[in-house]
């Protein structure tokens, strides 16, 4: 059986192909204005990277923000459910409770029960700090590429101290920072530690509970990372590809969607 | 530090985005100047001043007080002052009209909702700065997304027919919302109609939590903005004013807040008895005003 799961975000899309329990492609672009052509785009990568094609596929189930436009799925489901339930699959043995999934124009708090079921979530997607979003503007603000944000920040002794929560703010003052002759690598943690204090801050009113999951594309900046398990007070578990938790978790349902028709 | 202060007060407004110098004379407005800020508002403002007072023919010993606020005021190290924002606007506004109850000031960074008491003081004020939505900013990034010059938003949004309906809660969201728009092919007189609805729609509720029926009075830069003049008109169902120069309110009330002569030589005689030690001016100024309220 194969199925693909399509994560249309509002930064990146994401695509998972699963094949008989195991994912066997995934591909990832930028969402670009036309939702539906760089839907096509991702799964054709992820067929390619699997030696698949596209007739080949049993059932494709969409999810993320733009997932009803997207003309190539059977089915659509929540980002919200479709994270929870990439978790559970990547993670069964690993006893999380707590998702936070950072989004590029949003982020997400899901608590699990025992049986990793979804008992509570928050959601952000009204203000853009503590988003994806802080990081990308920021970036071009310091003229940093976004995949060196991370490394770069690891080697700050002295972070400064972010104390605007607009990102239009933010703007300002990371260009006065960088006036005032701060280095990059202390601006760039001050940053990660502003975006920490928001998700944590959710978090809490969630509800922190053992292993906490940390996925979304921001995951894979390891400064985040580092400043999110200071501000948490413990570590996280970041899975190996962050960004695609959500399209798996679509693939995945998209597999069970059929076994239940008894295919 | 002894002999006569000059017959003028300077106001200056140290904003966001940009910096509102006023001279006054007595209690009439002399002169005025508007300059965009820099990362050295300090030198900047120091310099702006310089300006104003060649182009008046004045010169430093004219000048009474300089009393700074805004949200940069502490870094102007010459001025004899300084006063918060919220202070300076309740005094600005009802100096030109005792009969406001309610002011908003809608500013590069943030927006001030002040409620008046008796005799001009504030009862009440809740202020805005951790979010852009609705300020200066705010038209600012918009203005540069739909390409045009911030000076004639307020202009083209009244060509508009059918504003084009823009809701958003981020600046940065509703940035890429306009972008959008524009890629639709809406028409960005449409779009700045439906911005300015959306801040007047924002700015509306803020003024209806201070719970008052009274008169309202908007300044602020975005103030100038006759595009959301209009709609703020339409939408705040009670008696409205907006001063001729919205953006001038806080510096009015600024030097405004310079001792009035009386007030003076009670200070001077407190300066000669400080003798040669160096007194920073504006503390102990600030704790005589204090007491005297």
């Amino acid at each position: 059986m194969i199925t693909a799961g399509v994560d249309l975000g509002s930064t990146y899309v994401k695509a998972v192909v699963i094949k008989d329990g195991r994912r066997v492609g995934y591909g990832v672009a930028p969402t670009g204005h036309d939702h539906d052509l760089s839907s096509k785009k991702v799964l054709h990568d992820a067929l390619s990277m699997a030696g698949l094609k596209m007739s080949e596929i049993d059932h494709i189930v969409s999810t993320g923000y733009g997932r009803r436009v997207t003309t190539l799925a059977d089915d659509n489901i929540s980002e919200i459910s479709a994270n929870a339930r990439g978790v559970q699959w990547l993670g069964s043995e690993l006893n999380v409770r707590t998702i936070i999934d950072i989004g590029g124009q949003d982020t997400k708090v899901i608590s699990l029960d025992d049986d990793l079921q979804m008992i509570n979530f928050a959601m952000n997607d009204k203000c853009a700090a503590g988003t994806g979003r802080f990081l990308e503007v920021l970036a071009r603000v310091l003229e940093v590429p976004l995949d060196e944000m991370g490394p770069v920040s690891l080697r700050s002794k002295d972070p400064v101290d972010i104390t605007t929560t607009c990102l239009v703010f933010a703007k300002s003052e990371v260009a006065n920072l960088i006036f005032q002759g701060y280095s990059n690598e202390d601006i760039i943690m001050g940053i990660h530690k502003a975006v920490a204090r928001r998700l944590v801050a959710m978090a809490k009113k969630v509800g922190v509970r053992d292993v906490v999951f940390f996925d979304g594309g921001p995951a894979r900046n390891v400064g985040m990372v580092h400043a999110m398990e200071k501000e948490l007070g413990r570590k996280m578990y970041v899975p190996e590809m962050p960004q695609i938790v959500t399209a798996t978790g679509a693939a995945v349902l998209a597999a069970e969607v059929l076994l239940k028709k008894g295919k | 530090m002894s002999g006569d202060r000059g017959p003028y007060d300077l106001g200056i407004d140290v904003g966001a985005i940009s910096i509102k110098l006023l001279l006054l004379r007595d209690t009439t407005p002399a002169a005025n100047k508007v300059v965009n800020t820099s990362m050295e508002p300090g030198k900047l403002s120091e310099l702006s001043m310089k300006e104003l007072l060649k182009e008046e023919g004045l010169e430093r010993k004219d000048i009474g007080y300089v009393v700074a606020t805004g949200q940069g005021r502490r870094s102007l190290e010459f001025a004899d002052l300084a006063r918060t924002d919220i202070t300076t606007f309740a005094r600005g506004a009802h100096f030109l009209d005792p009969d406001v109850d309610v002011v908003v000031d809608i500013g590069g960074h943030g927006i001030r909702v002040m409620r008046m008491g008796e005799m001009g003081i504030i009862s009440d004020f809740r202020t805005n700065d951790k979010c852009s939505i609705g300020t200066g900013c705010f038209m600012d990034t918009m203005a540069h997304a739909l390409e045009v010059d911030i000076d004639d938003v307020g202009e083209r949004s009244l060509h508009s027919k059918l504003a084009e309906h823009v809701n958003a809660s981020c600046t940065i969201f509703a940035e890429s919302e306009v972008v959008s728009l524009i890629a639709k092919g809406k028409r960005t007189d449409d779009i700045l109609a439906g911005l300015h609805q959306m801040v007047a729609r924002r700015i509306v509720a803020l003024v209806n939590s201070t719970q008052s029926k009274g008169k309202v009075m908007v300044c602020g830069g975005v103030a100038r903005n006759e595009g959301v003049v209009r709609e703020l008109g339409k939408t705040m169902n009670r008696e409205m004013v907006v001063p001729e120069m919205p953006h001038m309110v806080g510096a009015l009330g600024a030097a405004l807040m310079a001792p009035r002569p009386r007030e003076r030589k009670l200070l001077m005689k407190e300066e000669e008895r400080k003798g040669e030690i160096e007194v920073k001016r504006t503390t102990f100024l600030d704790r005589l005003l204090r007491w005297r309220s």
